[in-house]
């Protein structure tokens, strides 16, 4: 083991970019094992946008959507021959209809669907009351604005009625709607292709564990890339 | 021994003990008594399962092991829930620990002797230690040869360490640089198949990285495929699907039988199991929350009382190497040179030990502690395959305030909902800021860029204390609660500190000196 930093080979600028398809080619190998397939199976079934919301309200829903399309932006999906985006709304609100829960909330904040409610109520009125228009009718950078000003948690006491938003409660709740974007978004297949993820395929056991050094069945960065050194199978 | 089917008894019967809870602290109990050839039955809240045919290598997934009854988390630092800590089902937290079991040091006991604050335990090293040495030895924890920290060790890890992943390596390379010394990890995961009498042949760790979100090949030594077995073996009932809301007492203040509600919230059933004596192993929430409720055992007012949850801030960060954080065992590498620190500014202090990470997780914590979104979260996201951490887990004072409370909210079963405040005190803070400098001058040494810090505080301690005096806490040496004496709580809530290790190892060697003191007791014909 050296006993001094070790230079850099190459300067960190650049993420790698992975094939599209790594992890639907490995969900029908038997380096998956039957319970993981099922689960990953069932996510990329899910049609986006196919059936109506069932926890919210038809407005409450097209705030969360024009929420996610910022939080989670997706520009290189559901072109003609692309994947289909990922639909990190449907997934919220199924969710809250289905539950379970995660197990805890912030004690400032209401229950999760009546949480989600009062936020996205806030959020289209502070649109309405900054903009003049409604937070799904902004644009981008409108949109981003209303969003970083939940963030800050300077969302509140809006002309709406929806009072007690102002400080920590919406801030806590841009927290919670984020991870949980977060979350749905990075467990779906497609996403997992994104970023080069293959944890899934834990069959038999993994042998490359140290740096630089994939099994042959990881994904590997399409183009050359300046960082990292080339990866052995 | 010969198999036999596992008893089966009926509610009217009256068994030995009821243990609550099948953990790390109720499933040792439970098998230790059952191989004295007790009468035992364990009521657990969740389900059984089969790893090999019910786990998936999926997050979103296995969101199902964790406890999903909503819990409200309060104070200045409120601390994650959920898939931070309980588990849900046989097994209990077991089923998602990550295997990494260091034994508290001999210090760790007598922190306000040496340092005027925090609390002292009214046991020490040299009474968990044959414990330790027997539970290495029966999990099957795989660690290096000559571990270079705490008091010298009379056995050899049973197994070789585990192999080191990318963030192992790279924080050796870190540390080495400043002289700090590290060491692979104790982990209770296999290095290689492994048998023992009463539980038979596990197999070795695949290296797949998913300890936190359920092993499906057996090679972690949760209590479902290590203690459960061993106690059904001898003869135990492991009751799933059974929530505890209560007790039977006598007229001298004595438990006489457990109630429960078997088969869920709803359309669940109300039954009772008569016992002479019970344990709680139901954790640092629902261990309180359920004599908070009866008002039970509680002359001390401490129940629910010095809630404790370790600092545990991480230190990720951005390699030029192709580090793959989804392989090896998540906890590889350990240091415990930063126990006691020469130049600490705070009492106590932690350890340290790299992190691999799975993406839903990282990405929530990317979210939660960072805030990144749009384009820089993808941005980010995309260069998950070079990420890795380090992390603490340091020493938590017990502060009056933090605790665990019944809300005024009720849950599904009508019960209040638990509230835990939790704010971190000065103690905290410093310990936190002098391990952010540690961390960052081995992640710069490494190599690293884009270094972000998330803060958090993980696992729930405390509420129960033990001690020697009754007027100040809940439970003595042995775990036996002061007020009502065949009320046995084994669990991490009985920690009067919070130690500056990973809790699971020392729960399950506090939960094998319980049941022993508890079978003396019986043998002495003591009730």
């Amino acid at each position: 083991m050296s006993t001094t930093p070790v230079p850099h080979p190459h300067d960190v600028t650049e993420p790698p970019v992975y094939p599209r398809g790594t992890v639907r080619a490995l969900l029908d190998t038997d380096h998956v094992t039957p319970a993981t397939r099922a689960a990953l199976r069932a996510r990329l079934a899910d049609d986006p946008g196919a059936a109506a919301p069932r926890a919210l309200d038809a407005d409450a829903y097209a705030v969360l959507r024009a929420a996610c399309a910022r939080l989670v932006p997706q520009p290189d999906r559901g072109t003609p021959d692309g994947d289909p985006p990922v639909d990190v709304a449907a997934m919220i609100d199924a969710r809250l209809a289905d539950g379970p829960g995660d197990g805890w909330r912030y004690a400032v904040l209401p229950a999760d669907a009546e949480a989600y409610r009062r936020g996205l109520a806030a959020l289209d009125a502070h649109a309405r009351a900054t903009f003049g228009a409604p937070f799904a009718a902004l644009d981008g950078a409108a949109r981003d604005a209303a969003l970083g000003a939940a963030q800050r948690g300077a969302v509140g006491d809006d002309p709406l009625g929806v009072p007690g938003w102002a400080g920590g409660p919406a801030a806590r709740w841009f927290e919670e709607l984020l991870a949980e974007a977060c979350e749905c978004y990075y467990s779906h297949p497609l996403a997992q292709e994104e970023i080069g993820y293959a944890g899934m395929a834990d069959v038999p056991a993994w042998r490359a564990l140290g740096l630089d050094v994939v099994d042959p069945r990881e994904p590997r960065p399409v183009e050359p890339r300046p960082l990292g050194a080339a990866a052995r199978g | 021994m010969a198999d036999a089917p596992p008893r089966r008894y009926a509610d009217g019967e009256v068994v030995d003990a009821v243990v609550v809870g099948t953990g790390a602290g109720g499933a040792p109990v439970l098998a230790r008594l059952a191989a004295a050839g007790l009468h035992v039955v364990a009521l657990e809240a969740g389900r059984r399962w089969d790893p090999a045919r019910d786990f998936a290598t999926d997050e979103r997934e296995q969101a199902k092991l964790f406890w999903t009854d909503e819990r409200l988390s309060a104070g200045g630092d409120p601390v994650p829930l959920g898939n931070n800590n309980s588990g849900n089902g046989v097994g209990g937290s077991t089923l998602h620990f990550t295997a990494y079991t260091p034994r508290a040091q001999a210090d760790d006991f007598r922190l306000r002797a040496e340092f005027g604050v925090g609390e002292d335990w009214p046991l020490g090293y040299d009474d968990l230690e044959p414990y330790y040495d027997e539970l290495e030895a029966f999990l099957g924890v795989s660690g290096p040869p000559d571990y270079p920290w705490g008091p010298p060790r009379r056995a050899a890890y049973p197994l070789a360490p585990l192999p080191a992943n990318g963030a192992a390596r790279l924080m050796a390379r870190g540390c080495d640089a400043f002289g700090i010394r590290t060491a692979p990890a104790p982990n209770a995961a296999l290095s290689a198949p492994y048998f023992r009498d009463g539980v038979g042949w596990r197999a070795a760790c695949t290296n797949r990285g998913f300890c936190q979100a359920g092993c499906s090949v057996g090679a972690k030594a949760s209590t479902d495929v290590t203690f459960v077995p061993l106690a059904e073996r001898h003869g135990a009932e492991v009751r799933p699907g059974c929530f505890v809301t209560g007790f039977e007492r006598d007229g001298a203040g004595r438990v006489t039988g457990v109630v429960y509600v078997a088969g869920g919230p709803d359309g669940g059933v109300e039954r009772r199991q008569r016992c002479r004596a019970v344990f709680l192993a139901a954790g640092a929430v629902e261990t309180p929350r359920l004599l908070l409720l009866h008002g039970l055992a509680n002359s001390s007012g401490q129940v629910g009382r010095h809630f404790m949850a370790h600092t545990g801030l991480q230190l990720w960060a951005r390699f030029a190497e192709d580090v793959r954080p989804y392989k090896g065992i998540p906890g590889a590498l350990i240091s415990e040179d930063t126990h006691r620190p020469p130049d600490a500014d705070f009492a106590g202090g932690y350890l340290l030990q790299s992190i691999g990470v799975m993406p839903v997780t990282y990405a929530s914590q990317l979210a939660r502690g960072r805030g990144l979104w749009g384009d820089a979260l993808r941005e980010h996201m995309r260069g998950y395959n070079h990420t890795a951490g380090i992390n603490i887990l340091g020493e938590c004072l017990p502060h009056a305030g933090n605790c665990v409370e019944l809300s005024a909210e009720l849950d599904a079963r009508g019960l209040p909902k638990p509230r835990v405040t939790f704010t971190n005190g000065e103690n905290e803070r410093r310990l936190t800021a002098h391990a952010e400098r540690v961390m960052r001058a081995v992640w710069d040494a490494a190599g690293a860029r884009d270094v972000w810090a998330f803060a958090r505080n993980a696992h729930l301690i405390g509420t129960c204390r033990m001690g020697r005096d009754g007027a100040a806490a809940v439970v003595d040496a042995d775990g036996r609660s002061f007020d009502v004496p065949n009320l046995y709580i084994s669990d991490n809530s009985t920690f009067p500190s919070a130690l500056a290790v990973n809790p699971a190892l020392t729960i399950m060697a506090l939960a094998l000196r319980t049941a022993d003191r508890f079978l003396e007791r019986a043998r002495r014909g003591e009730g």
